[in-house]
């Protein structure tokens, strides 16, 4: 049995179609990179997953029970937590408070153990000194890491990013991509959605494309971005 | 036969008063739609105005109908000034913050009315409203036809406004995107100011028409307030027709109350009805409104 | 971790209450009178203040609660005879249930619509309480003329009742700030669509405050009745008291858990010196002095005393 398992799941907003009958596994300790052209439904078909929209047919299941329709903290209290497109924080709060709402509510700690798990966290994705800052007063790509901390103090199994690394340079894309392996080093299973087909390339497992909506073509990494109908989404049909 | 009479004199009733709930709710629409600001002193503006009118008619004997634009013209300057000076420092920041605002904005002009013109509640006498239009076995005063058409007139005039001129053009852009409105040579402040002054001078002219067949009172405001948070709700917030839609349902539902249940009832059911349309559709009850 | 908790604070608190327990017996009738109304206001300021100040929540309807307290526990003063106390009690836990009953659907309201949601409840259920006895069989409310309740023995059971429920909302408010569930609260405010995808339940949560708050402001209510005699529906459930509480809340510090503490203070005094005999001059003055804060100081008398404190240790540095 998956970890994850999607079948048939359609979203629609009135007449626009964002997801048309989209079927994906994700076995335990994976790592999947769904990639597409903007406006692919990548965020839609995540927020579908973690509860922030109701599908409008097919379904969810995570570790053999059905999670369609389930509010975001039940399906966050279940093991799936996801990160924001553009990084959201508590901002007055501490950046250790942030960790620590979501190791007190996703995990369910208590109190002392929670706080131990929030600096645990934040030390692993490097803003152990930015600890007591309040969280509004961290960069654009700290709050990513503080975002991350956060998914990983839910105690989830299963993370997905959302275009975690738009908008670094090479150098802070590898170092993401050694942070997110540190991530599934750590027993978590790991969605990805990325435009950089480079951060793909080097962290994925397996590769599934979307455009328009539907699935256009899944397997390894490598051979999912040679595919014809990936490159004529991307490019159009004339470099196919 | 009664019955159907009492039912359709009930409607007309209710009819009439939605088309002024309708423009005492417009400037409310307005002024939230474009700068999200929630007025909690819309009503005491409605105030103001019905005492501009009722000064103006009894102290230097202007036309009633002339006290019209007077009207607009006192409150939309303040308006103008409200927005330009105290409010425009309320944007970006949290709702509370302009609620709290506005009410101590209302407290202000409440207990100014209060000091200069005191609590007492005062009735407008005028000659050609007197006589009421006789329509088979239905009784329609004229105050209150000339109040529903001036009032529909002005919600109507507003939505032209919005659509078809350059002010209004610059006006809905600052709405969606402020930011976008300063890079093409719109300055926001100006707008929220005309804006808030545009909206204030309907609402007094609103209060000038209610005037025309109902006491003035300094505490007047606070229940207008209400009526117009409910027509905005009820027609769907930030979409400024809907409030012709919400008045109509607000004055029927009222009209309804009084006729069969009783008078005093009719302000339980206005909020009654505000908070069910809240609760479960807040869009409106045409579905136009914007969700939160 | 260092220990947080209690903090020099929390002892300066308790120091104080301590003054108050024993205040009674060192000053007059008319100072305690004042004290009492000082503790009711910081009451209810603290309930509302729970609500919009941490969880983020603005309830422009909380006077229901006041109302509904203060008519149930004269009837059943009245008609069942119960004392005081249990009068007060029982209204607290009806307050309870209605409040559970009217939160579940009304705190899915979000910002604006809540305020105004809760608004319109509030005006719907003065007008209710002001059409019963003519509507119902059941005299309960006493329509617009009010209801009278037996004179109470002396002054001292109201100063104490208004302080235990003054020095219990305050501690809530102390323990929120670093137990398990303020934190959710305080996520809630900060970002509720972020404390849900982390696993904060905030309807449970909202409710929770909402429904304890109900307890407390339902008590102040049963408790003023019973103290002033006289109740009446239009004053009872008046729009006029969820707007003190705001501004005494906005006056001494919004999410503090002394800024309503400071603000009934200060504004219950500022009307016992000015009040009764310049009314219009001083709610005018009002008016400007919550459009001043709001813009310039919205942190509230406790956001300057913690500017003080912090200039004065950063000046012995």
């Amino acid at each position: 049995m998956s970890l994850l398992e999607v079948r048939g799941i359609t979203k629609s907003f009135g007449s626009l179609m964002a997801v048309n009958g989209v079927d994906l596994a994700l076995e335990e300790g994976e790592i999947l990179g769904i990639i597409g052209p903007n406006g692919a439904g990548k965020s839609t078909l995540f927020n579908v997953i973690a509860g922030l929209e109701r599908p409008t047919a097919g379904s969810v299941t995570y570790r053999g029970r059905s999670i369609a329709g389930l509010s975001p903290d039940a399906v966050c209290r279940r093991g799936i937590a996801k990160t924001f497109q553009i990084p959201q924080l508590f901002p007055r709060l501490t950046v250790a408070e942030n960790v620590l709402v979501a190791a007190l509510y996703g995990r369910g700690a208590g109190l002392h153990d929670a706080r131990r798990e929030a600096r645990e966290w934040l030390v692993f994705v490097g803003l152990g000194e930015k600890a007591q800052m309040p969280a509004e007063t961290l960069s654009v790509p700290e709050r990513r890491r503080a975002d991350l901390a956060r998914v990983m103090a839910t105690g989830a199994s299963l993370i997905l990013l959302d275009e975690n690394m738009a908008g670094l340079n090479q150098k802070e894309v590898e170092a993401a991509v050694t942070l997110l392996r540190g991530v599934r080093a750590r027993g978590k299973s790991l969605i990805v959605t990325e435009h950089i087909m480079g951060a793909i390339l080097g962290l994925a497992d397996r590769a599934l494309v979307l455009n328009y909506g539907e699935k256009i073509a899944e397997g390894a990494p490598a051979d999912v971005m040679r595919d014809p109908a990936v490159i004529s989404a991307y490019l159009g049909v004339a470099y196919a | 036969m009664t019955f159907l009479v009492d039912l359709v004199q009930t409607l007309i009733n209710g009819i009439l008063q939605g088309g002024v709930y309708a423009a005492a709710a417009v400037g409310l629409s307005l002024i939230f739609g474009v700068s999200g600001i929630l007025n909690a002193a819309h009503g005491e503006l409605i105030m103001l105005g019905a005492f501009a009118t009722y000064w103006l008619f009894t102290l230097y004997h202007v036309d009633a109908l002339l006290t019209l634009p007077i009207s607009f013209v006192l409150l939309g300057a303040l308006g103008y000034a409200l927005q330009y000076f105290v409010l425009n420092r309320t944007l970006g920041r949290p709702l509370l913050l302009s609620l709290l605002v506005t009410f101590g904005i209302s407290l202000i002009l409440v207990n100014v009315a209060l000091r200069l013109w005191s609590a007492d509640h005062r009735m407008l006498r005028i000659p050609y409203f007197e006589h009421s239009l006789v329509v088979g076995p239905f009784i329609i005063p004229l105050s209150r036809v000339v109040a529903c058409g001036v009032g529909v007139g002005m919600v109507a005039g507003l939505s032209w406004l919005l659509a078809s001129t350059r002010l209004g053009r610059m006006i809905r852009a600052t709405a969606q995107d402020w930011e976008m409105a300063r890079l093409v040579g719109v300055n926001p402040r100006r707008v929220y100011a005309v804006t808030f002054g545009l909206g204030a001078g309907v609402s007094g002219v609103a209060g000038s028409l209610v005037a025309f067949y109902t006491p003035v009172e300094p505490y007047m405001g606070l229940t207008y307030t209400l009526f117009a948070f409910a027509v905005v709700v009820l027609g769907g917030l930030g979409y400024t027709a809907g409030v012709v839609w919400g008045g109509l349902a607000l004055g029927v539902a009222q009209a309804l109350t009084e006729t069969y249940l009783e008078a005093g009832l009719s302000l339980l059911v206005a909020f009654f009805l505000l908070y069910l349309v809240l609760r479960f559709m807040p869009a409106g009850i045409i579905g136009k409104g914007r969700l939160e | 971790m260092l220990r947080r908790w209690p903090t020099s604070t929390d002892w300066i608190a308790l120091a104080v209450f301590a003054i108050l327990l024993l205040l009674p017996l060192g000053i007059g009738a008319y100072p305690v009178r004042v004290a009492t109304v000082i503790f009711m206001w910081a009451a209810l300021a603290g309930s509302w203040n729970l609500l919009a100040g941490y969880a983020g929540a603005v309830d422009l309807g909380p006077v229901v609660y006041h109302g509904l307290g203060a008519f149930v526990t004269a009837a059943l003063m009245l008609k069942v005879g119960l004392p005081f106390l249990v009068s007060a009690g029982l209204a607290g836990v009806v307050a309870m249930a209605v409040a559970f009953a009217v939160g579940t659907p009304t705190l899915r309201l979000r910002g604006a619509y809540f305020a105004i949601g809760t608004l319109a409840l509030a005006e719907s259920a003065k007008q209710l309480a002001l059409a019963w006895d003519r509507l119902t069989p059941i005299p309960l409310t006493g329509g617009s003329a009010g209801i009278s309740l037996p004179l109470s023995a002396g002054y001292l059971v109201f100063y104490y009742v208004m302080l235990a429920l003054m020095g219990g909302v305050t501690a809530a408010a102390l323990w929120l700030r670093h137990s398990k569930f303020g934190y959710g609260l305080r996520a809630v405010g900060e970002n509720d669509r972020l404390a849900e995808a982390s696993g904060v339940d905030i309807h449970r949560l909202k409710r929770r405050l909402y429904v304890g708050s109900a307890f407390v402001i339902a008590l102040t209510g049963g408790t003023a009745g019973y103290w002033l005699s006289y109740i009446n529906a239009m004053e009872a459930f008046n729009a006029s008291v969820t707007f003190q509480m705001v501004v005494m809340t906005l006056l001494g510090g919004l999410g503090t858990p002394f800024g309503p503490v400071l603000g009934a203070a200060f504004l219950t005094l500022v009307s016992e010196f000015l009040g009764t005999r310049f009314v219009y001059h001083y709610l005018i003055a009002i008016g400007v002095i919550i459009v001043a804060i709001s813009l310039f100081a919205p942190s509230g008398l406790a956001g300057i005393a913690d500017l003080a404190r912090r200039r004065r240790t950063q000046g012995a540095m």
